[in-house]
């Protein structure tokens, strides 16, 4: 039987299961890659089983699809662009070195908007990935290749989230998608496109298995100057493999927890998602939760404010790629032009975008205009933001305001409204999760949560008490 | 657009060596001029806040600069290497620097 080995979470398989199904789920990623366009580079099942046989650890078994901006030792890390379309990194960022550690394998680095600039999986220089609810439609972006991996048939995926990149694809694919809180999760070989913004982040379709997938991706890398110290990690390690190990009650885990939602933004979104986002509210009021409305108007400024800041971030970061140390390269007559011709023919359409404004957004005489003005805006929603969750435990937002377009129905600067609930906790650096809450016209759907720094295991507990209630996690694209 | 920020685009694609035509762009940079632009109506809640450049405001804390494998280890999977230097073409313009 095909889909056997989705009947339960990954950390339940047995040893015998995990060599069993190995090939089950590399067979699956094959599919996804011929049908969706899920990956970039996917390695040869010889590699995968010479690979296997020498691993060792709790995730020995788990085939890892990683995003292509995540580095990975000698094996293609394109950022989905023709810009680095040769490049193989020297060295494996440190949540592929722990993975690998415990045993993961990369099974193969997955497609995504280009520099993750993007939000429908349509930027890439390799060509969009396909929705596997409805192929005519985009996944959601960027770590679209991830999200569709793991929503056809693969068990975990590694992401980066910078407004909503894991959340947003997530959601369009049916799966979990965890934004961790700033600092939690090294981002040393993560190819920065705004440092200040993004993180890597976990990609699973069973709550037990993000919860474990996070508690390795939570390792403390001293490499990583951001990373956040202090006994929150440690704490929150413990919770993560207590609900890992299904040690929790999951029952009671959400009685008196109080829930905020804020209705004037929520109306917003399209009304079909409106729907089914109050009754997954109704449905934890059922189970015990306070859900309450509040006035969160400021979170109106957040777009704008992300958008500058992310674009003045890109502009800096992608200055490094001028065809002289590695990546691509157009031979010219002279430095400048070779360095010119290389950034023109190199980047696609939307970066180019986002580095102009960024330049603008940065430079003197609209500086205080834009970029500085943004970074107040920052803090005054992260202020207000702190406010709220003194007084609630979570926010809960849709994850969209629409459902999936179609492929190519909306491109450029008209997509960012998309992010209008994703790039919030991006500012403040909150952690936050999408779960599936069940479908509108054959398309699935997610509910937004954004929870207190360092509260992702209280997100990832709310995923295990809606899982098999508002959504069934061995439901796949395509039956069978 | 105003004509002045016009101006000011195309001075900023020559600066990040993106200078095609602009013609392609001016359409999507208005529609983020606007988006920026809706900020303006914060600016009364905002103007005395400090700027917020990193999310957890934590101090960095600085480790050694250590010389390690990675130069050499970049240089492996960098091609037009030269005795250890990266080869690219001469900038033209700038004077030949002598020895003194």
């Amino acid at each position: 039987m095909m889909r056997m080995y989705l009947d339960k979470p990954f950390v339940e398989w047995t040893t015998e299961e995990r060599e069993k199904y190995l090939m089950e789920q590399y067979k699956a990623m094959l599919e996804a890659e011929k049908r969706l366009n899920a990956f970039i580079t996917l390695r040869s099942v010889e590699e995968i089983e010479k690979e296997f046989h020498v691993a060792s650890g709790p995730l020995k078994g788990l085939l890892l699809p990683v995003k292509d901006n995540i580095s990975t030792k000698g094996i293609l890390t394109t950022c989905a662009s023709k810009m680095l379309s040769n490049y193989k990194p020297p060295y494996n960022a440190h949540v592929v070195d722990v993975l690998l550690r415990v045993g993961a394998v990369v099974v193969g680095k997955t497609n995504m908007d280009e520099f993750a600039m993007g939000n429908t999986g349509e930027t890439s220089f390799y060509g969009p990935t396909r929705n596997p609810w409805d192929i005519d439609r985009v996944p959601g972006g960027s770590s679209s290749g991830s999200a569709v991996a793991v929503a056809w048939r693969g068990l975990m995926a590694l992401g980066s989230d910078t407004g909503g990149s894991i959340r947003q694809p997530a959601g369009y694919t049916g799966i979990l998608g965890l934004k961790p809180t700033y600092g939690m999760v090294s981002r040393y070989g993560l190819v920065s496109y705004a440092e200040s913004l993004e993180q890597i982040g976990p990609l699973a379709r069973y709550s037990r298995d993000l919860a474990m997938l996070y508690y390795y991706l939570t390792e403390p890398d001293e490499r990583d100057i951001t990373m956040a110290n202090g006994v929150e990690r440690k704490m929150m390690r413990e919770k993560l493999m207590r609900i890992a190990m299904d040690e929790v009650d999951r029952q009671r885990a959400m009685e008196d927890t109080i829930i905020a939602y804020p209705s004037r933004l929520v109306d917003e979104a399209d009304e079909s998602i409106q729907n089914k986002f109050y009754d997954a509210l109704e449905f934890l009021r059922e189970l015990g939760c306070y859900i309450e409305d509040v006035d969160a108007d400021f979170l109106r400024a957040s777009l704008a404010a992300y958008y500058i800041i992310a674009m003045v971030e890109a502009s800096s970061n992608l200055a490094r790629y001028d065809g002289s140390n590695y990546g691509y390269r157009i031979d010219a007559y002279t430095y400048w032009d070779m360095v010119g011709r290389s950034r023109i023919d190199g980047f696609g359409e939307e970066v180019k975008r986002r580095i102009i404004m960024g330049g603008f957004a940065s430079s003197k005489g609209y500086e205080g205009r834009y970029y500085i003005r943004s970074l107040k805006v920052r803090r005054w929603i992260k202020n207000n933001l702190l406010n709220i969750l003194s007084r609630y435990r979570f926010l809960a937002l849709p994850t969209s305001p629409v459902m999936p377009p179609k492929l190519g129905e909306v491109a450029g600067p008209e997509g960012y409204v998309q992010d209008i609930y994703t790039v919030i906790p991006n500012l403040t650096g909150h952690p936050a999760i999408s779960i599936p809450i069940g479908f509108v016209e054959g398309l699935p759907l997610g509910i937004q949560f954004i929870g207190r720094y360092y509260d992702e295991p209280g997100l990832i507990l709310l995923a295990r008490v809606l899982e098999g209630k508002l959504y069934d996690p061995n439901n796949v694209p395509g039956g069978d | 657009m105003k004509e002045l920020d016009k101006k000011y685009i195309l001075k900023i694609m020559r600066l990040v060596m993106i200078e095609e035509d602009p013609g392609k762009y001016i359409e999507d940079i208005d529609k983020i001029l606007n988006l920026f632009n809706e900020l303006d109506s914060f600016e009364e809640n905002v103007k005395d806040l400090p700027p917020l450049y990193h999310p957890l405001e934590q101090p960095g804390m600085l480790r050694p600069d250590i010389i390690n494998q990675c130069k050499i280890e970049i240089n492996e999977v960098t091609t037009n290497i030269s005795d250890g230097y990266v080869s690219s073409p001469p900038i033209r313009g700038v004077k030949k620097f002598k020895e003194p």
